[in-house]
């Protein structure tokens, strides 16, 4: 059995610490004058949060920000903490289920070390985003991919994995359209706002595109690289769901109803894959075998 | 060390995005520059010309230095340590993994930093295919045999030691900005940006590898040589760069720090005869 890396544990507790604080201060904190309206340098109007840490963020955005944090706080705080005490013990099933997490928060701190307003938490973010970062280089690195090659199953369902990433990497495609849209008509994007640019388009096309294709060819290939990658981005597709679910009850409890219709196109397909991305990554890690002592 | 096939592909296809949207960034445009009352109440001037109009005087002169910079030397680079890592130089591939690192972190800043354009997709685009290349770039070098190429007179302790000075001096300038106004509950000066994208690149993940390279290349891990060099060599074309956004900025008459003013292009002029050093310990493999 490979030691585990304590350079990697201690990293990942860290992490921990740091995304429960920006998380739960995000959440809970509600000091401030409240919304107010306000004209872009565009000549839009933007509403602005106007309470807690993102009181210079849009209504829009501080939502989905407040959502998301619900979900690290109360989720994947603790399954990273989870994670890291499996990988600590030796497991290899542990070790892809680090790395996934350290996915998320790398995703998670770097979209409001770069995309949320500038708050008293941006060194809070820097520091966990740079943290999850490196955490995450060396689990990938670290990872013996001939023995993860060795131990996965033949039964593993290769296809649907593919199937899966292509379909959910198709969905970031509605980002182009958005931009496309912008283009011919002349302007902004829509919810542009009064941000500088789309940093959530930017990770997305850039990184997370790219990426979920590249596996779902890995997978296919069967190479054990693809499925340690697929891991990583399933996870992250899971939790998009969680978040999106998260996100949604805060608008409700914010007096934001949404019409059957919007449910049906802006939250539901979304939790759908979500429900999928678990069922793959459970059968992934059944198909993994553990040694015995 | 192969080269990895992809950037057969990847590499001209980042030359003539790179080329384009430098060359864009560079065109002169109508217009009269203005002055706004941003949301948080701090005084701007809008640029109001060309492919920058929405960002500040001070960022479009920022972001102009670096085309000229991209166009004069960054793309010359990639064109010329491509070809040499084609013919299997260690120097040139060590040059062409340096100077993607110089077209990521650039495109990174524009995607992150530059108010939203029409060129945002080439952004996007240029960042995202410079990072895989990178990527690829960083993992075709043979760690087992490289620490035997550098000659035992490559000058270690001072390129640590210039290391160290840079991640020194970007924790302490970026820190002095944003520390003393989370005290007061305040906020820096921002100009119109959203956020402090440089300061989370360098803090992020620039200021830990300096540190790591450093400790790496004293204790001589393959990797400290490797990422030791890359950095160096990142550095001569980020360095110019920066450099010249700081006398640009001066000349279109956006105050600048003086410390910001000295220490870039001293860093950057000590960067250049570290790098000259340093390629001249490198030994070619005769294969």
């Amino acid at each position: 059995m490979k030691k585990s890396s304590t350079t990697i544990f201690w990293l990942s507790l860290l992490v921990a610490l740091l995304a429960a604080v920006y998380a739960g201060a995000g959440l809970f904190a509600q000091g401030g004058k409240g919304a107010f309206l306000f004209t872009n340098l565009y000549g839009g109007t933007v509403e602005i949060y106007g309470r807690g840490i993102y009181h210079n963020d849009s209504t829009f955005r501080a939502l989905i920000f407040r959502g998301t944090d619900a979900v690290t706080l109360f989720i994947c705080v603790p399954a990273l903490v989870f994670a890291s005490v499996l990988y600590r013990r030796g497991s290899l099933r542990g070790h892809l289920f680090l790395t996934g997490m350290l996915g998320y928060f790398t995703y998670n701190a770097a979209s409001l070390a770069l995309g949320a307003f500038y708050n008293n938490l941006l060194l809070v973010y820097i520091g966990c985003f740079s943290a999850s970062l490196f955490a995450f280089i060396l689990a990938l690195c670290s990872l013996d991919l001939s023995v993860l090659s060795a131990r996965t199953s033949e039964n593993l369902p290769r296809r649907w994995i593919a199937v899966f990433l292509f379909v959910a990497g198709l969905s970031l495609m509605v980002w182009v359209a958005d931009i496309v849209v912008a283009l011919f008509r002349g302007g902004i994007p829509n919810h542009l706002g009064h941000y500088t640019t789309e940093t959530t388009y930017t990770l997305d096309l850039g990184v997370i595109l790219p990426g979920v294709y590249l596996t779902g060819i890995l997978v296919l290939r069967r190479h054990p690289l693809g499925t340690l990658l697929a891991c990583v981005f399933i996870l992250l597709n899971l939790t998009v769901g969680l978040v999106v679910a998260g996100q949604t009850t805060l608008q409700v409890l914010n007096g934001i109803v949404l019409t059957p219709g919007q449910f049906a196109a802006y939250v539901a397909p979304f939790i759908f894959l979500s429900l999928i991305a678990a069922i793959l990554l459970v059968s992934i890690l059944r198909n993994i075998s553990e040694p015995v002592g | 060390m192969k080269l990895h096939p992809s950037l057969k592909r990847l590499v001209p296809l980042i030359f003539v995005l790179a080329f384009a949207a430098a060359l864009a960034g560079l065109l002169p445009g109508e217009g009269e520059s203005y002055p706004l009352i941003t949301f948080r109440g701090e005084q701007v001037m809008i640029h109001a010309k060309g492919l920058y109009y929405w960002d500040t005087v001070s960022s479009a002169s920022q972001m102009q230095a670096n085309d000229l910079v991209m166009l004069v030397l960054g793309l010359p680079l990639l064109a010329v340590s491509y070809w040499l890592s084609r013919r299997g130089s260690l120097r040139g591939q060590l040059l062409l993994t340096g100077t993607l690192g110089f077209i990521l972190y650039t495109y990174i800043t524009m995607c992150f930093g530059a108010a939203y354009n029409k060129l945002f997709l080439v952004y996007v685009a240029l960042f995202s295919l410079s990072l895989f290349a990178f990527i690829l770039c960083m993992m075709s070098f043979d760690l087992k045999t490289l620490p035997e190429r550098f000659s035992e007179k490559l000058p270690r302790r001072a390129i640590a030691a210039l290391l160290f000075f840079a991640a020194v001096f970007l924790t302490l300038a970026w820190l002095g900005r944003i520390a003393p106004t989370v005290l007061q509950d305040a906020v820096p000066p921002l100009e119109n940006a959203t956020s402090m994208f440089i300061q989370a690149m360098d803090l992020g993940v620039v200021v830990p590898l300096c540190v790591l390279s450093g400790v790496l290349l004293l204790r001589r891990s393959a990797w400290g040589y490797l990422l030791a060099s890359v950095s160096q060599l990142k550095f001569l074309t980020m360095g110019l760069a920066v450099s010249l956004m700081a006398f640009n900025m001066a000349r279109v008459g956006v105050p600048v720090s003086i410390v910001e003013l000295t220490v870039f292009p001293a860093m950057s002029l000590i960067n250049v005869v570290l790098v000259v050093v340093l390629l001249k310990n490198i030994r070619e493999g005769s294969g």
